[in-house]
C-alpha cells in the first residue's frame, strides 16, 4: 500500500494518544521515516503488521482499529494536501460515491502500483442508499465502514453504516441517514 | 437523421449546455451552469453574460458562429470558459459546450467532477494535476521529516560516543593502573618465578581489556574522527537545491559564498545538520513568503574569533524574536514554537563550540532574524604528536636519557604510585602531583625537564596546565597521558600523547625521546 496509508495511521495513533505510542507501534514493526514516504510503495503485509501493532498498542481489536482508521482516514485526507481532490470529488455524500470511481481512476493512472476499490451506488432512497464495493483486497470491509462513517462527518450528517452482506473480494453496505 | 436526446441525458452528457432561441434569448441552462452562474436566467440575452471568444461573421442567425462548428464562450468576469459547437434544434440552437478552467488548480477553481460529462477527459488531467500538487506538498514535508530524523539520529549518536568515550577512559584508567602494577609486582628484586608468571598473566588480560575499550573509542572517535577537512562554500552550493526543497517554493534563497578555496575542520554531518535547523528555524518565522540569505566570507582574526575563519551567515525576513525569547533562543528543551523540541538553536551552539567556533543570533521583532557561525579556518593538519622511539637509541629496558626532573601528575593514586616507582627506577627525579593545583606548586617550586600529566585531573584539563607550563617555560616537554583522545586543536605540536593503559615501556622511551641525552642538555631556568 502507499506510505500515505502509513502516514494516516501514524497522525492519528499521535493525536489520539502520544508520539510514544506510535514509537512504540515503529520499535515493534522494525519501521522508521522511511516507511511514510506518501507516493513510495510498500508491501501489503507491512502495513498489516503496523495495523496490528497500533491495534495492540491501542487496546483494540484489528477491525476495531480499521473502523476508527478508516474514519479518521476522511478528516485526514481533507485537510492536508487531497483536500481540494476531495471537494473537486463532490460536496455531497451521493455525489462524491458517485463520483469516487473518477477519482480512483486518476489515482491509478497516477501511480500505476496503486490498486483502488470500486464503489457503486446500487440503490438509494430518501434516507438510504446502498453501495456495493469491489476489491482485490482482503479483509478491509472494517475500513471501508469507517470511510463512510468518516464521509457523514465530512458532510455533516448524521446516520448508521452498516455491512448487510461480505463475500470474497466484494461487500455490500446500508448507509441510512437520521432525521433532523 | 432525427435525434432524440431526453433531457436528463442531456444534462449528463453535457451538463454546462445551453439552449437559445432565434432571437438569442436563453431557453435552458445545464445544471452545471445552472450552479456556476445563477444569473443565467430564461428570457435573459446570450450575450448579456458571455463573450464569444471565436466570433465569426455568418449571414444567418446568430450571426457570429456556424453550426457544427467550434464555438468558444467567456464570462464576462473571465471566471467561466466553455467550448463546444453549436447545433440546429428544431426552433433553437443547442450550445453542446463544456468547461475548459482557466486554472488547473484544484484549489484555485470551483469546478466539480460533476460539472463534467462521465468521459471528459479534463477530468482524469485535472485530478492528476490535483495530484501532483498534493505529492509536492507531501514530499516537501517528508523532506523536513527526514532532516529532523537524521538530525536526531546524529543526536543520539553524538550522546552514544561521548558515553562511549567515557566509559572507555574510565575503564583504560583502570587497566593502566593495573597493568602498572601488575609489572611491579613482576618487577620486584625477590619476586618468586610464580609471581611473576601470575603478574604476566594479570598484565595480558589487561592489555586483552585493553581491546574491548579500544573498541569503545573506536565508538566514541566516529565523531572525531568524522572531522573532515571541507570547504563551506561548496558543501553549501552542493545542497542549495535540497535547501530550496526545506523552504518551499514561496521562500526566495539567495547565496552570496564568498570563501571559495577556504577550509574548515569540522564533523560534516553536523555541519550541513546545523545549516538545516537554521534553514528549517527560518521557514518557520516566514509561513507565508519570504526571503532566506545565506552568505559565507572569510574574516581575519576580531572580536568574534581570535583566528582566521569562515564566517556562515544564515538571515531570514521573518517575524524576529523578542529580546526575551532572543535570550534564550539556545537553551536546550527551549522553544518558542508550539511543536518545537527545543534541540534545534541547542544542537547548533553546541556543535560550533565543540568545533571551535562562535556563533550569535540577531533579531528584532518584525524584523527578521540573522545567524553567524564562525569557523576556525584549517590550516596544516594536527599530528597527534605520538611518539615513535629513535630506533638507535637503546635495546629494552634500557633508557639512556640523562637524569631529569619530572613533574608528574595523575589524580589516580594507584597509577601515581606506579608511575612514579617507574620513572624513579630509570633514575629520574620525581614530583609526584594529584591535581593541576599540585603541579603548578611543583613546576615552580624546581626546576623542571618534562611534564608528564593525565589529560583529565578532574574538573581540570592536563592540556590546559601544559599549555600554562609552556608559556612559562618553553622548552619545557610534555607527554600527554589518557584513555581518551583530547581534542586536536588542543594538543601543541611539540607535545607527546600515550594512550592508557600505559605500556611501560613505550612510556619510557618517550620519556627518553623527550629528555636530550647529550651532554650540553639547556639548563632549564
Amino acid at each position: 500500500m502507499y506510505g500515505m496509508i502509513h502516514r494516516g495511521m501514524r497522525q492519528m495513533i499521535i493525536e489520539q494518544s502520544g508520539e510514544d505510542v506510535w514509537s512504540r507501534v515503529e520499535r515493534t514493526v522494525g519501521t522508521g521515516p522511511e516507511h511514510l514516504i506518501s507516493a513510495q510503495t510498500y508491501d501489503d503485509n507491512l502495513t498489516l503488521e503496523i495495523v496490528a501493532a497500533a491495534a495492540d498498542q491501542l487496546g483494540q481489536s484489528v477491525p476495531e482499529f480499521l473502523e476508527c482508521y478508516g474514519r479518521y482516514w476522511i478528516r485526514f485526507a481533507e485537510r492536508g494536501s487531497y483536500g481540494a481532490m476531495m471537494d473537486f470529488t463532490g460536496r455531497d455524500f451521493h455525489t462524491f460515491l458517485e463520483n469516487l470511481d473518477r477519482l480512483h481512476q486518476a489515482v491509478h493512472t497516477a501511480l500505476s502500483e496503486a490498486i483502488t476499490p470500486s464503489f457503486k451506488i446500487v440503490d438509494r432512497g430518501e434516507d438510504y442508499v446502498r453501495v456495493e464495493y469491489l476489491t482485490v483486497r482482503e479483509g478491509l470491509e472494517p475500513f471501508v465502514l469507517g470511510l463512510f462513517e468518516g464521509l457523514l462527518d465530512r458532510f455533516e450528517l448524521k446516520g448508521s453504516v452498516e455491512t448487510t452482506s461480505s463475500g470474497s473480494n466484494t461487500a455490500q453496505f446500508l448507509i441510512q441517514f437520521a432525521n433532523g | 437523421m432525427q435525434l432524440d436526446i431526453s433531457t436528463e441525458l442531456l444534462e449528463t452528457l453535457f451538463p454546462a449546455f445551453l439552449i437559445v432561441d432565434g432571437t438569442g434569448s436563453i431557453r435552458s441552462v445545464g445544471p452545471s451552469l445552472n450552479r456556476q452562474m445563477p444569473e443565467l436566467l430564461p428570457g435573459t440575452k446570450l450575450v448579456d453574460h458571455f463573450v464569444i471568444a471565436n466570433k465569426v461573421d455568418s449571414p444567418e442567425f446568430p450571426y457570429w458562429a456556424r453550426i457544427g462548428e467550434p464555438l468558444q464562450l467567456k464570462s464576462h468576469d473571465d471566471r467561466v470558459h466553455l467550448c463546444g459547437s453549436m447545433l440546429a434544434v428544431e426552433s433553437n440552437y443547442l450550445l453542446a459546450v463544456r468547461h475548459v478552467p482557466p486554472r488547473f488548480s484544484l484549489k484555485t477553481n470551483s469546478l466539480l467532477i460533476s460539472d463534467f460529462g462521465p468521459d471528459d477527459p479534463i477530468v482524469p488531467s485535472m485530478l492528476l494535476v490535483g495530484l501532483q500538487q498534493a505529492m509536492i506538498e507531501d514530499s516537501r514535508e517528508i523532506a523536513l521529516e527526514l532532516g529532523r530524523e537524521r538530525q536526531r539520529s546524529a543526536e543520539m549518536f553524538d550522546r552514544f560516543s561521548r558515553i562511549s568515550g567515557y566509559m572507555a577512559h574510565d575503564f583504560n584508567n583502570l587497566l593502566s593502573i593495573i597493568r602498572l602494577n601488575a609489572d611491579r609486582i613482576s618487577d620486584a628484586p625477590n619476586s618468586s618465578s610464580r609471581t611473576r608468571r601470575l603478574a604476566q598473566m594479570i598484565a595480558e588480560t589487561a592489555l586483552r581489556g585493553s581491546e574491548v575499550s579500544s573498541s569503545l573509542m573506536t565508538l566514541s572517535h566516529q565523531r572525531q574522527d568524522s572531522r573532515t577537512r571541507l570547504e563551506p562554500d561548496k558543501l553549501i552550493s552542493d545542497n542549495s537545491a535540497f535547501f530550496q526543497t526545506i523552504v518551499g517554493s514561496r521562500i526566495r534563497i539567495e547565496f552570496s559564498l564568498n570563501a571559495t578555496g577556504r577550509i574548515v575542520e569540522v564533523s560534516r554531518v553536523g555541519f550541513l545538520n546545523s545549516l538545516i535547523n537554521l534553514i528549517v528555524n527560518a521557514r518557520e518565522a516566514m509561513p507565508d513568503k519570504g526571503l532566506l540569505y545565506i552568505s559565507t566570507a572569510w574574516s581575519a582574526p576580531d572580536s568574534k574569533l581570535l583566528c582566521d575563519h569562515i564566517a556562515i551567515v544564515i538571515s531570514d525576513s521573518g517575524h524576529g524574536m523578542t529580546s526575551d525569547v532572543l535570550a534564550k533562543a539556545f537553551e536546550p528543551m527551549y522553544s518558542s514554537k508550539p511543536a518545537g523540541n527545543g534541540m534545534g538553536l541547542a544542537s547548533v551552539f553546541e556543535f560550533v563550540n565543540e568545533m571551535g567556533g562562535e556563533v550569535c543570533l540577531e533579531s528584532e521583532l518584525g524584523k527578521g532574524t540573522l545567524c553567524r557561525i564562525c569557523l576556525p579556518e584549517a590550516t596544516l593538519p594536527k599530528t597527534m604528536g605520538v611518539s615513535q622511539a629513535r630506533p638507535d637509541m637503546f635495546d629494552e629496558g634500557e633508557v639512556n636519557a640523562m637524569p631529569s626532573r619530572i613533574v608528574l601528575v595523575e589524580d589516580e593514586p594507584f597509577a601515581l604510585e606506579a608511575l612514579k616507582e617507574l620513572l624513579e627506577s630509570q633514575g629520574h627525579e620525581v614530583a609526584p602531583c594529584a591535581s593541576a593545583k599540585e603541579a603548578r606548586a611543583a613546576l615552580v617550586a624546581a626546576p623542571c625537564h618534562l611534564l608528564l600529566s593525565d589529560v583529565v585531573l578532574g574538573y581540570e584539563s592536563g592540556t590546559e596546565l601544559a599549555a600554562e607550563a609552556c608559556a612559562a617555560r618553553p622548552e619545557m616537554q610534555v607527554i600527554l597521558m589518557s584513555g581518551y583522545v583530547p581534542e586536536f586543536e588542543t594538543l601543541n605540536e611539540n607535545w607527546q600523547f600515550i594512550r592508557k593503559p600505559i605500556d611501560p615501556i613505550q612510556l619510557c622511551e618517550m620519556v627518553a625521546s623527550a629528555l636530550p641525552i647529550c651532554a650540553n642538555k639547556p639548563e632549564v631556568s
